[in-house]
């Protein structure tokens, strides 16, 4: 098995005229926490929605797991093991927090219409081990107390502790986080790292993009920094901080 | 409120809207409350079904009258009947049962090749496909003469339905003085309605439900959670469709004769109000909605009489729908979550 759970060659996406991802060669290594930083419309959030089959790539190929992930349904990316999150907080928010996560962990046999129509012992045996799971997440992420509210009575906050709740109860391979801090108060920003610390600790691996560079700088093993589509470097916090042409891109290029 | 509450409230406007009902009609309300049972159990089925695509799963089906024909189409034209301008007696046919069946299958299947193609499609895009896929039905069902009878419509398939009636509805309708065959359907409508019921109550917390809840909130986030959305759309597609053609199939039992014209868009329409006054989303909310709706349909008549004087037919006609119309404004500026519906889960906000 080789060291690297994402492989991408020549992932390339236009829209319209518009050159909006085109990277050559990029992987991941496993069990890191990677940070994906770049300035607005870099094209940060199209890569996510291009690796996890959100949106279709013009051409090229990713590599999950070894597996070619190219062209495959969103869904099925999912089920491999590659589970993200939206940038907007997606939860429920007419089910309440512990129906938010009970979904996500539900299996697929669990999911079946015949199953829950005939409600065998089975079924009402794995919906209660699956409370117990959910419970054990929810005291993890501090929203224990909020389980029967409805998702939508939650802060900003909280609704970004329940998405994390949400994806790491599937216990994927790599979780992809589009900006889990935005929006977040530094306490509770505090909580959420050291949460996405814990993940990586239990062989997680954690790709996440992310506005606010003091925080990726203290987290991130490994920073790739996308500008107008293209990786224009990567390496670790203390390569990145003194890369010329990370500077330029954000603050742009001096006169002089 | 709390589901006591609610109740409470439902049942005292079925009792109200009753006692209405024998306090303006003087001869015969019997016969009116029979009628009216009848139209309001057949109805609530219908918007069982549509309560599972909308409330349940968000789809906006404005084609529900389709698959109530489909449905009735299919289970009448395979029983012995009569079709079309000449009208001859085709006396073979399946037994009743198995037409029964093979027509809410038929309305399924209906279901899934509406939703094939229009099912990748969200809110409002989705409600035009399926008015216009409802409208395909009705006019191809009304040029298809040789098959459906076309304008003439199908008769004289009533009989393999009431040779099962029980004997003692027969001394129960001469004792209330109503048709024995009309309490018949409303008898069977309204056991299926509780059997329904018993089935949804079962589904809706069940893993399967909630799917369909998490589909209606926000499919991005099912898809990314490893969840096929499509499919689950297409499943509450096609378990509503076979639930309306039912609906369908009591209703020409009802009628006694099935004709292409029951199922024009107005009877979506209907359909959505009942769900609208029960409560979007609440499993009860159609038995309460179509109570109502029926017993403020055929009470409009007199309340349209008492404000004006000589009027016609076709004016009171008229007025009913406004008086229908001031209902359902009424009760969305008091009640916005309808009879049943939780304010928590109000579902009038579409995306």
């Amino acid at each position: 098995m080789s060291n690297n759970i994402i492989e991408i060659k020549n992932l390339k996406k236009n829209f319209g005229g518009l050159k909006a991802v085109d990277i050559n060669n990029l992987n991941f290594e496993r069990n890191k926490i990677i940070s994906l930083i770049g300035p607005n419309g870099a094209g940060k959030t199209t890569f996510f929605d291009l690796i996890t089959g959100f949106t279709k790539q013009d051409s090229g190929s990713t590599f999950f797991d070894g597996k070619n992930i190219s062209n495959l349904e969103s869904y099925k990316i999912s089920r491999l093991g590659m589970v993200r999150t939206f940038q907007l907080t997606k939860v429920f928010d007419r089910m309440t927090v512990n129906e938010n996560v009970l979904f996500s962990a539900s299996s697929l046999k669990n999911d079946r219409f015949l199953n829950s129509l005939m409600k065998s012992s089975i079924t009402s045996n794995a919906e209660k081990e699956l409370n117990d799971k959910t419970a054990e997440i929810l005291n993890l992420v501090n929203l224990y107390h909020m389980k029967d509210s409805y998702a939508r009575e939650l802060s900003g906050g909280q609704k970004k502790l329940l998405e994390l709740a949400r994806v790491i109860v599937q216990q994927p391979k790599i979780l992809l986080l589009d900006e889990p801090l935005a929006g977040v108060n530094p306490k509770l920003s505090e909580d959420i790292l050291s949460l996405i610390g814990s993940f990586a600790k239990q062989g997680i691996s954690i790709l996440m993009v992310e506005h606010n560079i003091s925080a990726v700088m203290k987290v991130s093993d490994h920073i790739v920094v996308l500008a107008e589509g293209s990786v224009i470097a990567e390496g670790n916090p203390e390569e990145i901080r003194s890369n010329e042409n990370v500077v330029t891109a954000y603050l742009g290029k001096s006169n002089d | 409120m709390k589901q006591r509450k609610r109740i409470l409230l439902g049942l005292f406007l079925v009792v109200f809207s009753i006692g209405m009902i024998y306090f303006l009609n003087d001869e015969g309300p019997t016969r009116i409350l029979v009628n009216l049972m009848t139209f309001a159990g057949i109805y609530s089925i219908s918007a069982i079904g549509l309560n599972i695509h909308f409330g349940w799963t968000g789809m906006l089906n404005f084609g529900h009258a389709a698959f109530m024909g489909i449905g009735a189409y299919t289970t009448i034209l395979l029983i012995p009947h009569a079709a079309g301008r000449e009208g001859s007696i085709n006396e073979e046919g399946l037994p009743l049962f198995i037409a029964i069946i093979i027509g809410l299958v038929a309305s399924a299947l209906f279901g899934l090749l509406v939703g094939l193609p229009a099912i990748r499609l969200r809110g409002d895009y989705l409600a035009i496909v399926t008015i216009a896929s409802s409208e395909i039905f009705r006019l191809v069902v009304r040029d298809q003469e040789n098959l459906t009878g076309g304008v003439y419509g199908v008769i004289s398939f009533s009989d393999i339905f009431q040779n099962i009636r029980p004997k003692f509805l027969e001394d129960l309708a001469l004792n209330l003085d109503v048709s024995a065959g009309q309490l018949w359907v409303a008898t069977v409508s309204w056991l299926m309605v509780i059997l329904l019921i018993l089935i949804l109550k079962r589904l809706q917390n069940s893993p399967w439900g909630r799917a369909l809840r998490a589909v209606r909130e926000d499919e991005d986030a099912v898809r990314a959670l490893g969840k096929n959305a499509v499919w689950l759309k297409l499943q509450s597609f096609m378990l509503g469709a076979s639930i309306a053609g039912l609906s369908g199939i009591l209703l020409a039992f009802n009628y006694g004769t099935l004709q292409v014209e029951y199922f024009v868009p107005l009877l979506t329409f209907y359909i959505w109000a009942i769900m609208i006054l029960g409560g979007v989303g609440a499993i009860s909310g159609p038995i309460f909605g179509s109570i109502l709706f029926w017993a403020f349909i055929s009470e409009t008549d007199q309340i349209a009489a008492l404000i004006f004087e000589n009027a016609d037919g076709q004016q009171i006609a008229g007025v009913r729908f406004m008086l229908v119309g001031l209902l359902i404004i009424g009760l969305m500026i008091l009640r916005p979550s309808g009879i049943m519906g939780k304010k928590e889960e109000l579902l009038l906000d579409v995306k």
